[in-house]
C-alpha cells in the first residue's frame, strides 16, 4: 500500500456505525419478531434482506437511534466512549450535552447526534455516574434533519423518571435557549492543558484505529453484552460498592428473573440462543442452564426459542 | 449440470468390520462417545434377530444422509445458515456461525439430543453430535491423572510429547471446518470436504476394505455410483425414507443374503 492511502484512510471518516451480527437477536433466531432498528429508523438506512440486516451508509443521517433502540448491542456507534465523556463531565454542577451535528449549539459535552441516548439504560448509567441530573441540548433540533430524536428520547427520559434510583439523577430536555442557562466551563491553566492533551489523545488512538483493518467479525458464539450494560454495571460497581446490601437490592430492582418450568428438557439451546451469555451452561450435565441475571437484556429470545416453554423471562420496570 | 454427491453402500460387500468409522475418526479427528454424544460421524446399527441357532446378525453403517430436503437447514435459526447445502448438494456446516441451539439435531430424523445406553449396543444414533458448553472436545489430551501413577504416560503428556492436541491431530484445511471443533457447538459429517474438493476420496470410501462404499455424482449417468445404483434398482432403499427428507446415502443388496 502506497503511504499515501494510508493518510488518506487515516483522515476518511470511519462509518458511523458498527455492525456485530453475532449480537442481533434475528441474525441468531430468525423468527424472532424484533425490528426495532429498521422500524426506528427514520431514513430507511436499515434493510432486513435474505442474508440479515444491511447498512445503507448513503442513507444513514447518523441519529444513531438505531443504537439505543437495540436490545442486545448488535448496532453500536463507533468511535464514542461514554468514559471518556464522563470523565469530562464528572467537574461540572450543571452539566449540558450537545452534539456536533449543530456545532454552534451550547455544551459541556458534544456526541455525534443525542439520539444515542433513546435508551433508559444508558441514561440511568450516565446519571447514575455523575451521581445528579444532566441537562440535553435539544434547542437546534427541530431545524435538524435528524428531529425524529425527539420522540424517542422523550419517551427514554419518561422511562428513566420511572425507574429512577435515589442515588441517580433526572435527565431534562431542554428546547427553549432562553432556559439553557448555560454556565461556561471555566479552568485553571493546568486543567486547560490537561483537556487538550486528553483530547488530543484520543483523537489520535481513533486516527490511528482506522489504519487497522477491521478484525474478522466475531463467531456467533461470542456472547457480548451492549456497551449501555456494561457502562451500567462498571457504574453500579463504583457508585455502591460501599453499600453492598443496596447494590444487590438494585440489581434484584433493575435486572430480569428467570423462571424454569417442569417441561425444560435441559437441552441447552438456550444457553447458544442467548446473545449476551446471560443464560450459562449448567454446573453439571442433564441439570438446568444457569442464569446470570446483570447479564440478561430482557430480549426473550430464549422464552421464544424454547419450543417446551421451559423457562420465562420477567422483566422488571 | 451440478454435482449432486451422493453414495451407495452395498451392504452384500460391507462385512462389518468398522474399518469407515475408524478411518473417519482418524481423519476428521472427532472425539470420544460422552455425554450423550457419540460424536461418530459414521456409525453402526446392529441388529441380532431370532433364536439360537436361528440368528441372524446385520450391521448396517449410518451416516449423515446428507438429504436433498434437509430438515436440519431448514430448521437453524441463524442468518446466514451455519447449517446449510453447498453446491455439490452436501449438507455442510459453519462453526463460527453455529450458536449451538441444536435445533438441527432435534429436526434431523437420523439424530437424537441425547443418546441412551442402547446406543452403545448399535440400537440407536445420531449423525448431529453436540460438542457440550465450556467442555473441551479433547479432554482426554489435556488430562493429567495417569492410569497407573508413575507408570503410564497422562493424556496431556502424551499430547506434550507429540506437540499436538489430540496426538494424531490430522490438521487438514477445509472451507468452512476447523479440523477440531470448538464447544458449544454441532459437529457432523461434512463428506470429507477438505478431500473431495482435491480429487480425493472421502475417508470411510478410501478406508473400506470391502469396496463396499460408492462415492460420487449422482447427476452423472456414467459415474460408478449411478451404475451401481441401476444395476441393483430392485434393492435400492434409503433410511426412513417416508420421512421425506430425500436422504443421498442409498444401500443396495442385503447384509448377509447374497441371493438378493
Amino acid at each position: 500500500m502506497l503511504p499515501g492511502s494510508h493518510t488518506l484512510q487515516a483522515l476518511a471518516p470511519k462509518d458511523l456505525l458498527k455492525i456485530r451480527r453475532g449480537s442481533c437477536v434475528r441474525h441468531r433466531f430468525a423468527k424472532s419478531s424484533c425490528r426495532q432498528c429498521f422500524e426506528i429508523c427514520p431514513s430507511k438506512a436499515l434493510e432486513w434482506r435474505d442474508d440479515g440486516l444491511n447498512w445503507d451508509l448513503n442513507r444513514c443521517q447518523g441519529c444513531l437511534l438505531c443504537t439505543a433502540s437495540c436490545p442486545a448491542g448488535a448496532l453500536q456507534g463507533s468511535e464514542i466512549s461514554f468514559v471518556a465523556l464522563l470523565q469530562e463531565l464528572t467537574a461540572i454542577e450543571q452539566p449540558i450535552l450537545a452534539c456536533s451535528s449543530m456545532p454552534e449549539t451550547v455544551g459541556h459535552a458534544r456526541l455525534p447526534c443525542l439520539g444515542i441516548l433513546a435508551d433508559p439504560e444508558l441514561l440511568l448509567a450516565v446519571t447514575l455516574a455523575l451521581g445528579r441530573s444532566i441537562r440535553l441540548n435539544l434547542t437546534a433540533c427541530t431545524e435538524c434533519q435528524n428531529a425524529a430524536i425527539i420522540v424517542p428520547l422523550e419517551k427514554a427520559v419518561q422511562q428513566h423518571g420511572n425507574r429512577q434510583s435515589a442515588t441517580a439523577g433526572t435527565v431534562e430536555l431542554i428546547f427553549d435557549t432562553a432556559a439553557l442557562d448555560f454556565v461556561e466551563r471555566s479552568c485553571s491553566r493546568r486543567e486547560f492543558f490537561n483537556l487538550l492533551h486528553n483530547r488530543s489523545k484520543r483523537a489520535g488512538v481513533c486516527v490511528a484505529d482506522r489504519l487497522k483493518t477491521d478484525p474478522q467479525q466475531a463467531a456467533y458464539g461470542t456472547k457480548q453484552l451492549p456497551p449501555s450494560r456494561q457502562l451500567l454495571l462498571q457504574v453500579l460497581q463504583q457508585v455502591l460498592q460501599q453499600t453492598p446490601d443496596n447494590l444487590e437490592q438494585s440489581k434484584n430492582h433493575l435486572f430480569p428473573r428467570r423462571i424454569t418450568r417442569a417441561d425444560c428438557r435441559t437441552c441447552t439451546g438456550c444457553v447458544g440462543i442467548c446473545p449476551t451469555g446471560a443464560l450459562l451452561p449448567p454446573t453439571e450435565a442433564g441439570a438446568i442452564p444457569n442464569f446470570s441475571a446483570e447479564r440478561c437484556i430482557g430480549c426473550r429470545l430464549c422464552q421464544d426459542f424454547c419450543m417446551q416453554s421451559g423457562l420465562e423471562i420477567i422483566v422488571t420496570d | 449440470m451440478s454435482k449432486k454427491y451422493g453414495m451407495v453402500i452395498d451392504l452384500h460387500q460391507c462385512v462389518g468390520c468398522g474399518a469407515c468409522a475408524l478411518g473417519c475418526k482418524n481423519e476428521n479427528n472427532t472425539g470420544d462417545r460422552a455425554d450423550g454424544q457419540s460424536h461418530n460421524w459414521a456409525d453402526f446399527v446392529m441388529q441380532t434377530t431370532g433364536v439360537f441357532p436361528q440368528t441372524r446378525y446385520t450391521q448396517m453403517p449410518v451416516l449423515c444422509n446428507h438429504c436433498s430436503d434437509a430438515p436440519c437447514v431448514m430448521a437453524c435459526p441463524v442468518t446466514p445458515k451455519a447449517m446449510f447445502k453447498a453446491d455439490d448438494n452436501t449438507t455442510l456446516h459453519n462453526q463460527d456461525r453455529c450458536i449451538g441451539c441444536r435445533l438441527c439435531q432435534d429436526a434431523c430424523p437420523y439424530s437424537q439430543l441425547i443418546l441412551d445406553e442402547t446406543s452403545n449396543q448399535g440400537k440407536n444414533y445420531s449423525v448431529i453430535s453436540f460438542n457440550l458448553h465450556g467442555k473441551s472436545t479433547t479432554a482426554r489430551w489435556q488430562d493429567k491423572s495417569e492410569l497407573i501413577p508413575g507408570c503410564t504416560a497422562s493424556g496431556a503428556q502424551v499430547a506434550a510429547k507429540v506437540g499436538s492436541v489430540p496426538p494424531d491431530l490430522n490438521n487438514y484445511q477445509s472451507g468452512d471446518y476447523q479440523p477440531v471443533r470448538a464447544a458449544g457447538v454441532v459437529e457432523k459429517c461434512i463428506l470429507c470436504q477438505h478431500r473431495t474438493t482435491a480429487g480425493l476420496l472421502p475417508a470411510c470410501v478410501e478406508a473400506c476394505p470391502a469396496d463396499a462404499r460408492i462415492f460420487g455424482d449422482l447427476n452423472d449417468p456414467a459415474s460408478a455410483i449411478s451404475k451401481a445404483l441401476k444395476a441393483n434398482s430392485k434393492s435400492v432403499q434409503r433410511l426412513k425414507e417416508d420421512e421425506g427428507t430425500e436422504p443421498n446415502i442409498y444401500y443396495v443388496r442385503s447384509y448377509n443374503d447374497p441371493t438378493k
